[in-house]
């Protein structure tokens, strides 16, 4: 089993969840309490990676980060930065495939805590970046773990945009589902096994975090 | 001089509601508004401490313009210097008491005042409980040291003591009667509880349909009311005589033992009953 292919999934994996967290708190929170008509919009294209097939996002990020297209060869001509095949590209991949798990979980911590939280807090004097600081968020802590955990073991698992977008270079986009793909092709069976039970150990160890972590989030321990 | 003008329409399950009040307090005064269920008393909580919009309307404390809707000034929540304690205070769960206190704390307010209403209040004990183990009176009691401890201009209470006992009503109203004595906060405590009225405040605004009907000090309000006003009182039968059409009932009444006559009733002892009396003959 090659290391490095371990290595490599877990650091994209940390690094998307940890942008993910980033972005997904305040769209959350921005979904949760806004009031505007076009939020709808913004909801069905965050929505849009759970019902989309892997290789359909995939083939459109193909397709758009390609320096062959305008966006590509922009971000090439500008920037000198080259999405396709390439670790960078893996990320925003990633993120994007995984933005549901992440959005929906928080947006879910935001909804159960009670309107009159803000309110008392509000009438307490304090500003609603200390309020989403002290108060909403440590209230909802199980939503946020329960967002980071499925968006890492989304992201460990992926397979279909990481091929169309990443292939499988060794040290830069082969990450373990590549490897194990690559692996059966080659009908070398014992390492695949190897590569199907880190996965398989990696998913049960997170799913276990989030059932054990996914109770009321008001329940004092 | 805190004024208060307050227009607003709303809408309950199709009816159309509005409030309509022009009414002023005295800086350091403890007053009431004091009205029955429905009658707009917490939606003028809700447009005072900012949380809902007046159509139409202007606040404002000395010379600071809280809410100014003909010159779309409307001061956000947080900075209007309030203390608002609901009927039902949320304590943050995930804090503790103090946490909880603490919370409400700015950098510039002092550490003595929150000891002394700590103390004021009898929760020192209560400092390290998660909030989850604290009965209906002691949560009232926490959310009003929180909110005094800002020293605020307005303490708002929105029928803060209806959930609880008359025993322990009586002493966080005490608490609270020395806590206004000493730090001079204008009050205006929302309730439809006569006795709380009286015994907390020395205005008291009567509100009906959304419009105070009368203005004044609790005697000068009820001074010639007593003759011609009814009051509901509620009892439990201790004993019943029966003499032939009519019954005489021993009833426990707060803390009183009243005898009562009326017509037979299926009454048995230990029942709740309500009585209608002439205030003056209680």
């Amino acid at each position: 089993m090659d290391f490095e292919v371990i290595f490599l999934t877990l650091k994209l994996a940390l690094i998307t969840t940890f942008i993910l967290l980033c972005i997904g708190i305040p769209l959350a929170y921005w979904l949760n309490y806004s009031s505007r008509k076009w939020k709808v919009w913004v909801e069905t294209i965050v929505s849009l990676p759970i019902v989309l097939p892997p290789t359909v996002l995939g083939f459109y990020l193909l397709f758009c980060f390609s320096p062959e297209n305008w966006f590509g060869k922009f971000l090439d001509n500008w920037f000198g930065i080259r999405l396709v095949f390439s670790f960078t590209g893996l990320v925003i991949g990633s993120i994007i495939y995984s933005f549901p798990f992440m959005i929906q979980s928080i947006r879910t911590g935001f909804s159960q805590i009670p309107k009159s939280y803000m309110n008392e807090a509000l009438v307490l004097g304090k500003s609603k970046w200390v309020i989403i600081r002290k108060i909403l968020l440590p209230s909802m802590k199980n939503s946020i773990l329960t967002g980071c955990v499925l968006t890492f073991s989304h992201t460990i698992g992926e397979f279909g945009v990481i091929l169309m977008i990443g292939g499988n270079i060794p040290g830069e986009t082969r990450v373990i589902s590549i490897a194990l793909f690559d692996e059966v092709e080659k009908l070398n069976y014992h390492t695949a096994h190897q590569y199907s039970a880190a996965l398989l150990v990696v998913s049960f160890i997170v799913l276990f975090i989030v059932y054990s972590k996914r109770n009321n989030p008001f329940r004092k321990k | 001089m805190m004024k208060i003008q307050i227009y607003k329409e709303f809408f309950k399950s199709s009816n159309q509601f509005f409030i309509d009040v022009d009414f002023s307090m005295k800086k350091g005064s403890f007053n009431a508004l004091y009205g029955g269920s429905g009658s707009g008393k917490t939606s003028i909580l809700n447009v005072i401490s900012g949380i809902k919009y007046a159509d139409k309307g202007k606040i404002s404390i000395s010379d600071i313009v809280w809410l100014d809707t003909e010159n779309k000034i409307n001061l956000p929540v947080n900075k209007r210097k309030i203390g608002v304690v609901f009927q039902n205070s949320v304590l943050f769960p995930h804090l503790s008491v103090y946490e909880n206190i603490l919370f409400s704390k700015d950098k510039n307010d002092s550490f003595d005042l929150m000891n002394e209403l700590i103390e004021l209040f009898s929760i020192s004990d209560l400092l390290n409980y998660s909030t989850d183990i604290l009965s209906g009176g002691q949560k009232q009691k926490v959310a009003i040291v929180r909110a005094l401890i800002r020293n605020p201009d307005l303490l708002l209470l929105d029928e803060p003591f209806s959930a609880i006992d008359t025993e322990q009503r009586k002493q966080i109203q005490d608490s609270l009667l020395k806590a206004h004595q000493k730090l001079k906060f204008t009050a205006l405590v929302i309730s439809h509880d006569l006795e709380e009225v009286v015994r907390l405040s020395d205005n008291i605004f009567m509100i009906e349909n959304g419009k105070i009907v009368k203005e004044g000090s609790a005697f000068s309000l009820f001074e010639n009311k007593d003759e011609q006003e009814f009051i509901r009182l509620s009892g439990i039968i201790l004993s019943i005589e029966r003499i032939e059409a009519v019954q005489k009932m021993k009833v426990l009444i707060g803390n009183e033992i009243h005898t009562i006559e009326k017509e037979k009733s299926n009454h048995q002892i230990g029942d709740r009953v309500e009585i209608e009396a002439k205030k003056s003959r209680i």
